[in-house]
């Protein structure tokens, strides 16, 4: 073993420490046995390394070592003491002393410690050591939603359905979770280690393969050719339904770019664009042209937002209501903004959050939308990438891990933070695309999966629901569902149920009742809750 | 037969009971048989319905309202003050027809079209200034519809002003992907031609339309399919290969080869290729490229664009009735099937048919719809009960300024526009031209990237108003907003900041910016506004400039 191979390790492993150590814990709820299976993992690393392959990310193949070391601990254990070598023993506490930053100990020490005086439940341990004042501003308002949309149709092959081995399975492997028997795309290792606070929905089915309707009808809960009214997104819903509780704090706020040329995210629909979406340009931005507030600001934007709204007052008179206030709700809107303050100031958040999330836009979007929460908004979009880029046709297998890893790094990040800021068990996370990918490997030279909605998956969790589920099941080379087909209406009814909103309740547009559901169709997945 | 006898008895139903508004329209319009057929049959429709339409539109509001649909601006201060003062009982109808032989109307109107034509599509600068060009000079000329669409399809590469069209299709064949390309193609043809949307009938027969099949949609895209890009110097043009199959997997994974089919289910069969390769392709002069022995656009392009297609001539006149009416017969536009029948079917086909017995006439189209008394009518609803719904056209339907709309109108009233064509003329030389007329002036504006960004901040892809916080917070911040506002160059805040009598100056920013003059309670707000002690007068002067271009009648076309 050379030095800079060495080297090389104590590099990854001080960068992934904190997640190995979270994915041991989540295999192994108890401090000193996790930790001691950590220390056994960096040895076996130290000895296999040479079989590294650095163009592959670390995580995955360290948790395969990670999980081979959890199932002989468990064995041990049943038999007898565990024995240790000198060898071993004098090689752990090097790697301790030079692997592992003193902050990351810290970090897990307390948290552990934590843990236990708030008596050991196995994981809400973790929780409440970061818990901010604001957290209880938060918890005012009493439920939460964080949409990450994976735009384009994330291949199910690719994330939460694999299936190595089969001719279907494509080039990656797939890594155990923390929930015994499941398994994940290997680029997605905290989403695996983090299986078990998770349900995993792998039998969705679905009609609409076209990006713009599908993402309309998997964000609406409405077939855009069925249309008696335009449809809100279902957060515009949420955002009717239980509107921010303070003030000047929007309801709903969408982080990224909205459209991609002729794709774009539904809006307010009939709601009225009191009900819109608040938008951000992504990569963490507030919103454009937001200037610093101030009470010079205010006081300016009052005094001539009481002129304009005089003149558009007299222009109203007769006029379509929806239209003008939809135009003059915009311009309120930016009083409570001036007075929200550093609402979306996220270069106050810690340096080293940026670091976990992952260098990417989706990132420091996550870090924007976990302060957004944090601070009274209710409802949060955040969209990943621009348009289409989990619309994989071609060259899947030379991009995919990318996207895959970014996506895993920030999400990871976020669902640890909820957790550990008490915010979990309100909020409502959910990470999905608008469809899945075809199960055949298609194209020449460089091929990818076609849009796929026969059988595909997606994940939810947090907010109370049953924790660590997989929902449904597709055969064995995942080209047909299996069991417990899940329809989009299923899932919609499943998400209001879960946030206390009547599913089959009725709205009002041109005094036609219209239904949240398109028709009050689907059930909700009852075993979730 | 039935229909028209259902016709003449609606017809003698109204003039035996017929409203004074309709008696007044007819004399007015007597000259324009296409506002007949609108009025004949809102009307009617109304009388079904028990509504009583609102009463026409004020002086002011008509005259904005016609600038804004005809030329897409509003009117300047001076034209405005023209119009206040004629006391000509028919002014507005002069006015449009004034309008319409507008210079400016080409040059906004190649905007509308483009629009249309190639709305949803990225990247599309090369070319795009030719083919803008090509739009205006065939408004200019007003090209009948079929002939235009027909240059669209199959340009004759022969005629260089003919080949900038090609564009249309060229634009769509690039990148890399050839199933994209020919997606692209089929979608831009079938949205742009024939008001429908086939993309879910991609996939599998479309889900809730069962009128369309996946052979509709590969059919037409089997007539587009060996359609490849060129390049004739500094224009980008298409030429057609001789051979090429469109594929197509079924949705019981049966492997199809499409057939020349068009919507309307007709088929068409292909000579068998020439036994010699050599005859397959015909050689042009002048570098342009062969032709191929058989050339399955002009197939289509035969059959589809003329008289005879129902899909073809309802779906322009679709489009325009939502242009300036502010809602498709049918909506949405592209979405034309027999699932989604139009709000007034009758008006529909009889305006479509007499379109295509006119010669696809577009100034006659327009000119007939903004002849109508429909047209004319007060957006403003005070005939007690619920406002009717839009569909009646009781009132007339508050548009959003579009993009361009937008941009163009709060550079005239802040005196943006004003300087730019100063700095135009300044440059003619530079930009090689002898003079800055109207026209010139409005591409040129368009054109101008700062106008370009500020048009882009309003663009959604969805359709229907939705204003967001982004869009005012927009205009309350951003510079290229700030820019406007600030006093320069005898500007509107410029010349308020000056004007040291502050009634004068509401009037003349009312005027400017509102195009009417303020009623005596605004005056008074107003004049009080700029009364204050502070903050300074000139924050004042673009502060009331600023209330009036956010306030919701600058939003909307009423």
């Amino acid at each position: 073993m050379d030095s800079t191979a060495a080297e090389r390790l104590v590099r990854l492993l001080s960068t992934h420490q904190e997640t190995l150590y979270r994915y041991v814990f989540a295999l192994l709820p108890n401090e000193q046995d996790a930790k001691d299976v950590v220390q056994e993992t960096c040895v076996a690393l130290y000895r296999k390394l040479a079989e590294y392959d650095p163009e592959r990310p670390f995580l995955p193949w360290a948790f395969r070592f990670a999980h081979l070391e959890v199932l002989k601990f468990l064995q041990n254990k049943k038999r007898t003491n565990i024995q240790r070598s000198k060898l071993r023993k004098s090689m752990t506490i090097r790697s301790k002393n030079s692997l592992c930053p003193s902050h990351e100990h810290g970090f897990s020490r307390r948290a552990l410690l934590q843990g236990a005086v708030a008596g050991g439940t196995l994981f809400g341990g973790f929780g409440r050591l970061f818990a901010n004042d604001n957290a209880a501003l938060a918890r005012g308002n009493d439920k939460r939603v964080i949409l990450v949309f994976m735009s384009g149709g994330p291949s199910q092959f690719e994330t939460w359905d694999p299936k190595p081995g089969q001719p279907t399975g494509g080039p990656h492997i797939a890594i155990p979770t923390s929930l015994p028997g499941v398994h994940f795309d290997e680029f997605m290792p905290n989403l695996s280690r983090l299986a078990n606070r998770m349900i995993t929905v792998r039998s969705m089915t679905s009609k609409v393969g076209d990006h713009d309707q599908g993402r309309y009808v998997a964000q609406t809960a409405y077939n855009p050719s069925t249309l008696v009214a335009p449809a809100p997104h279902w957060l515009s819903v949420c955002a009717h339904e239980k509107p921010a509780v303070a003030d000047g704090v929007p309801s709903y706020v969408m982080l990224g770019k909205d459209n991609f040329g002729s794709l774009h995210v539904p809006g307010a629909g009939f709601l009225g664009a009191r009900h819109q979406a608040l938008h951000c340009p992504g990569d963490g931005a507030g919103p454009q042209d937001l200037p610093v507030p101030s009470p010079v600001a205010i006081e300016d934007f009052e005094r001539r937002e009481e002129l304009r709204r005089s003149f558009s007052d007299t222009f109203a008179e007769g006029r379509p209501r929806r239209l003008v206030e939809s135009h003059d709700g915009a311009f309120a809107q930016i009083g409570g903004l001036l007075r929200a303050g550093d609402l979306f100031d996220i270069s106050q958040e810690p340096e080293k959050d940026f670091q976990r999330y992952g260098d990417s836009n989706l990132g420091r979007d996550c870090i924007l939308a976990r302060r957004l929460v944090e601070r009274g908004v209710p409802f949060v979009r955040v969209q990943h990438q621009s348009g289409l880029a989990w619309d994989k046709h071609r060259r899947a297998f030379q991009s995919q891990r990318w996207i895959t890893s970014e996506f895993d790094t920030a999400v990871g990040a976020l669902i640890d933070d909820l957790i550990d800021r008490g915010l979990w068990s309100s909020t409502l996370l959910v990470l999905m695309g608008e469809f899945g990918r075809t199960p055949d490997i298609q194209g020449q030279g460089q091929p990818g999966r076609n849009h796929w909605t026969k059988c595909w998956s997606l994940s939810f969790g947090g907010c109370g629901l049953q924790e660590g589920l997989v929902v449904g099941a597709t055969n064995q080379n995942g080209t047909d569902l299996q069991d417990r087909p899940v329809t989009i209406h299923d899932l919609f009814c499943t998400f209001y149920k879960t946030l206390d909103i009547d599913p089959h309740k009725d709205l009002e547009f041109e005094n036609r009742p219209i239904p949240l559901v398109e028709n009050k169709l689907g059930q909700p997945i009852e075993e979730v809750f | 037969m039935c229909r028209r006898q259902a016709v003449a008895t609606v017809r003698l139903w109204y003039v035996l009971f017929g409203a004074a508004i309709f008696a007044l329209a007819t004399v007015t319009n007597a000259a324009h048989p296409v506002s007949t057929i609108v009025d004949d049959e809102i009307t009617a429709a109304l009388q079904a319905r028990k509504i009583n339409p609102a009463p026409r539109a004020g002086a002011a509001e008509l005259l904005r309202r016609i600038y804004l649909d005809v030329l897409g601006r509003i009117p300047t201060a001076s034209e405005t003050a023209d119009y206040l003062d004629d006391s000509h009982p028919d002014k507005h109808h002069r006015l449009i027809d004034q309008l319409l032989a507008h210079e400016e109307m080409p040059a906004y109107w190649r905007t509308v079209f483009d629009e249309w034509l190639n709305g949803g599509l990225l990247e599309r600068d090369f070319g795009r200034d030719g083919f803008l060009d090509y739009l205006q000079d065939a408004l200019q000329s007003n090209k009948p519809w079929n002939r235009l669409a027909r240059e669209l399809l199959v340009p004759d590469l022969r005629d260089e002003q003919q080949r900038r069209a090609a564009y249309f299709l060229a634009v769509r064949l690039r990148g890399s992907d050839n199933e994209a390309k020919i997606d692209s193609m089929t979608s831009g043809v079938a949205g742009a031609f024939f008001g429908v949307q086939l993309q879910c009938a991609k996939c599998h027969d479309h889900p809730f339309v069962e009128q369309w099949k996946q052979d509709h949609y590969y059919g037409l895209g089997a007539f587009l399919g060996r359609t490849q890009e060129a390049r004739l110097g500094n224009t980008p043009v298409i030429k057609e290969r001789a051979d090429g199959e469109v594929k197509f997997v079924t949705t019981e994974q049966e492997e199809k080869t499409a057939k020349l089919l068009f919507l309307d289910d007709r088929v068409f069969d292909e000579p068998e290729p020439p036994e010699d390769r050599d005859q397959w392709y015909t050689k042009v002069a002048g570098g342009l490229p062969e032709r191929p022995y058989f050339s399955r656009r002009e197939v289509l392009a035969d059959y589809a664009l003329n008289a005879d297609s129902r899909f073809f001539k309802r779906a322009m006149v679709n489009r325009m009735w939502k242009q300036i009416m502010g809602r498709g017969l049918v909506e949405p536009v592209d979405q034309m099937h027999e699932a989604n029948p139009a709000s007034h079917p009758q008006l529909l086909d009889r305006l479509a048919d007499d379109f295509a017995a006119n010669g696809f006439d577009l100034r006659r189209l327009m000119a007939g719809i903004l002849h109508s008394e429909t047209y004319l009518r007060s957006s403003r609803w005070d005939g007690g009960g619920d406002r009717p719904r839009d569909s009646d056209y009781a009132t007339a339907i508050l548009k959003p300024l579009t993009p361009d709309q937008l941009a163009m109108s709060i550079g005239m009233a802040t005196g943006h526009y004003d300087s730019l064509r100063a700095k135009f003329e300044r440059e003619k030389k530079n930009r090689k031209i002898a003079e800055v007329t109207p026209a010139i002036a409005r591409a040129f504006y368009w054109r101008e990237r700062d106008v370009q960004e500020f048009a882009n901040r309003f663009r959604s892809s969805g359709d229907g108003f939705n204003a967001n916080a982004g869009q005012a917070l927009f205009l309350s911040y951003n510079s290229l907003m700030e820019k406007q506002l600030r006093p320069a160059q005898e500007n509107l805040v410029d010349r308020l900041r000056q004007q040291s009598e502050n009634a004068l100056a509401v009037k003349e920013a009312f005027e400017t910016v509102l195009s009417r003059r303020p009623t005596a309670e605004e005056l008074e707000r107003s004049v009080a506004f700029l009364a204050a002690a502070s903050p300074p007068r000139t924050q004042l002067c673009q502060e009331l400039v600023w209330a009036l271009v956010c306030s919701g009648e600058f939003r909307f076309n009423h």
